[in-house]
């Protein structure tokens, strides 16, 4: 029995000794820092030796109150290396311009800046940072660095201190730079002219001794990216009156071309002429042919004459073409009193 | 000849012959009925065209020929049928208003111009290049104004009861320089003016008059710088930016606005469009934005012009200069009749002010202690 006991007491000896022996082994943690979750530098130029503006972007493996500083370490590259300024304001940092998604880095933008070699250190006042957050802050002068010869996976360090300083995170990031990283587009947009009449005839339902207007109204549609605009002009086949082969006579012109009339006055005659409205960008109806007002119209002419214009590009600007007619009360009755006008639109010298 | 028929002859007959005029009868149906519908559908709706480029600008020399490909586009929805006719423009002599003209009897250089396809048609959608080939003469000089315009080649649509038939035409404008040395380019200066001698607020419109006095077109570019009293500059405005060209003995406007203000006036906009008055006229509207606080402009304001064109040796600068006050009446005479309140108000508050101290003054002095006297 006593010699059971005595065994017991050894095999027990000897497993503690063995657990003393495995236990710093087995138990005892690393000394070294966690790897960051995600750590990246983003460049906004990439191309080789071209001074750029950045992004840094890291989320904490390690949750802590007591961060005071990040620090990256730029790639260093044989022949043309990466050139980081030494001139800690060129890094003023600030947690504009971060992506969406992300956070701005706290205390970034009050933070003191240490430059050595490729290593820049922005130290603030202690700071939280949780381990499911990815923080961002940017550098805005393209002066505190310049990218290195063209290459990739050329790796650089992101480190985050807590007081102490004590390394609590790190991990590697890598940058590409390449020859050229802007493609120079060129293009052509030729200057188009569009244009459309809505309808080739239009009727009087029955013209009197009150100016009437023809119905339904043509209307022009200008679409131009001519930068000088455009000019619409109109020609009547008769000279500006509305012609009646049955009863070999004519509603006249209101007068002589160049002059606005209010055809109401014109009951003595009679009178033919066209209106026009215009809507849409910067067209302008004729002032000889301005028909905002009821009754008024231009004479028309065997000649083109402009009715509408415009000085710049016209985006689907519209002119209503509106042929208004008075008879005079002895107007001889004909149920064919018809004229032809020709429309013509081009873009501007 | 004698025909002796029964009625066992004549039902055939009767049924035949109703036969054949139903047979005739359809085809006349169809005849009246599609025809026209299929003619129509060609010529008598909307005409939708599309053209590019715009203008066209060719210099040539005298005794050689030059093309310029037109490309036209049919926009509608059926097919059309176009014919190409060539026209000619100008610029009126007094306003330097584009006219466009048909050629007229001494206009021969109308036969050097020859097109691919003065015919053709196009179904919707389609683009087609046209192209206009100019072959000009040994003796041709100086400068040629055609307008190749595009119209209906078969429109239907005829005179008819108390109507008005229309044509519709785009027209491409194409300036033919034939390139001889003795070419005289040269311009004047009409006027250089500004729409008020004194604004409220801005804009300020420039109008810059310039005649071609020479042979051939010619198309100067220019600042205007405006400065205030100190003769500080605090804006320049591009004339003629867009390369508007000036035909020769013909004038032509170009405007410039200073629109760079506090407040300033604006076009009134509804869904984007211009509202207008009953006239037709663009309605203004003024335009508060205080961002732009910093530049509310008062004072007397000197613009002065300076355009350049190539005479075909050197720059050639034409300069001008006006002057024009900027005075914002209402925002002083407000800022005016603040100022009288405040200065009301203080006057009051200080005879108040004083009538309180001479009371409190006046009350220890009717109990026999006077001011700086120490109480006993």
């Amino acid at each position: 029995m006593e010699f059971k006991g005595k065994k017991i007491v050894s095999i027990i000896g000897v497993v503690a000794i063995l657990v003393a022996i495995v236990a710093p082994i087995v138990m005892i943690q690393n000394a070294k820092a966690s790897g960051l979750t995600q750590a990246y530098v983003r460049l906004d130029r990439l191309k080789t030796a071209t001074a750029t503006t950045g992004l840094v972007c890291a989320r904490p493996t390690t949750a802590t109150t007591t961060n005071i500083d990040v620090a990256v370490t730029f790639p260093t590259v044989a022949v043309t290396n990466y050139i980081v300024s030494s001139t800690a304001s060129k890094w003023a940092a600030t947690g504009s311009n971060i992506p969406t998604g992300t956070t701005a880095w706290p205390g970034i933008a009050s933070a003191t800046v240490t430059v050595s070699g490729q290593k820049v250190t922005w130290t603030y006042a202690a700071q939280t940072l949780n381990t499911g957050t990815t923080y961002c802050f940017t550098w805005a002068d393209s002066t505190a660095l310049t990218t290195s010869a063209a290459g990739v996976d050329q790796l650089g360090l992101i480190e985050l201190h807590n007081t102490g300083p004590t390394l609590t995170d790190s991990s590697q990031y890598a940058l590409s730079i390449i020859a050229n990283d802007q493609v120079l587009i060129t293009g052509t947009v030729n200057p188009t002219f569009t244009f459309s009449l809505s309808q080739t005839s239009t009727s009087f339902s029955s013209i009197g001794t009150s100016v009437v207007n023809a119905s339904p109204t043509p209307v022009v549609s200008v679409t131009t990216n001519a930068r000088n605009g455009y000019t619409a002009w109109v020609q009547d086949a008769n000279n500006g009156t509305l012609n009646s082969a049955g009863a070999s006579t004519n509603i006249p012109a209101p007068g002589a071309v160049g002059s606005n009339y209010d055809l109401a006055t014109l009951t003595a005659n009679g009178a033919f002429g066209l209106g026009v409205t215009v809507s849409g960008g910067s067209t302008t109806a004729a002032t000889e042919y301005n028909g905002a007002t009821t009754g008024h119209a231009g004479a028309l002419s065997t000649s083109f004459r402009p009715m509408a214009s415009s000085t710049t590009v016209s985006a689907g600007d519209t002119i209503t073409m509106i042929p208004r007619a008075i008879a005079k009360s002895t107007q001889a009755p004909a149920n064919d009193y018809t004229d032809t006008l020709t429309v013509v639109a081009a873009g501007q010298f | 000849m004698v025909y002796n028929w029964g009625i066992t002859d004549i039902i055939p007959m009767i049924q035949n012959f109703f036969r054949r005029i139903g047979t005739v009868g359809v085809l006349v149906t169809s005849l009246i009925c599609f025809y026209p519908i299929a003619s129509q559908a060609q010529s008598t709706g909307e005409l939708r065209l599309t053209t590019s480029p715009l203008p066209i600008n060719l210099k040539v020399a005298p005794g050689s020929s030059v093309s310029a490909p037109i490309k036209i586009k049919n926009d509608g929805n059926l097919n059309e049928n176009l014919k190409v006719i060539l026209m000619k423009f100008k610029a009126d002599s007094d306003t330097g208003v584009a006219q466009l003209v048909e050629r007229g009897p001494s206009d021969s250089y109308f036969d050097w111009v020859t097109f691919s396809d003065p015919t053709f048609t196009l179904t919707p959608n389609e683009w087609k290049t046209v192209t206009a080939t100019f072959n000009v003469p040994s003796t041709a000089a100086f400068d040629y104004y055609y307008a190749i315009v595009f119209f209906r080649a078969d429109q239907q649509v005829g005179a008819g009861d108390r109507q008005a038939v229309l044509n519709g035409g785009t027209a491409t404008l194409v300036l033919l320089t034939a390139d001889v040395p003795n070419a005289k380019k040269q311009l004047n200066l009409d006027s250089f003016s500004v729409d008020k001698n004194i604004f409220e607020f801005l804009p300020a419109t420039f109008d810059v008059r310039i005649r071609n006095t020479g042979d051939v077109h010619v198309i100067p570019h220019g600042n205007i710088f405006i400065s205030d009293q100190g003769g500080k500059d605090v804006a320049t405005l591009n004339v003629n930016d867009t390369q508007g060209s000036i035909l020769p003995d013909s004038p032509r406007d170009f405007q410039s606005a200073w629109s760079d203000g506090f407040p300033k006036y604006v076009f009134k906009e509804e869904n984007g469009v211009k509202t207008k008055d009953s006239k037709g006229n663009p309605i203004q509207e003024l335009n508060w934005n205080w961002a732009d606080a910093a530049k509310l402009r008062w004072g007397k304001y000197t613009a002065k012009m300076v355009m350049v064109y190539d005479d075909g040796r050197r720059d050639v600068p034409i300069e001008a200069e006006a002057s024009f006050w900027v005075i914002p009446w209402r925002l002083i005479g407000g800022s005016l009749v603040i100022l009288l309140l405040v200065l009301i108000g203080l006057r009051s508050a200080l005879l108040n002010f004083w009538n309180r101290l001479r009371r409190v003054s006046g009350g220890k002095s009717g109990t026999g202690s006077g001011t700086g006297q120490k109480k006993k």
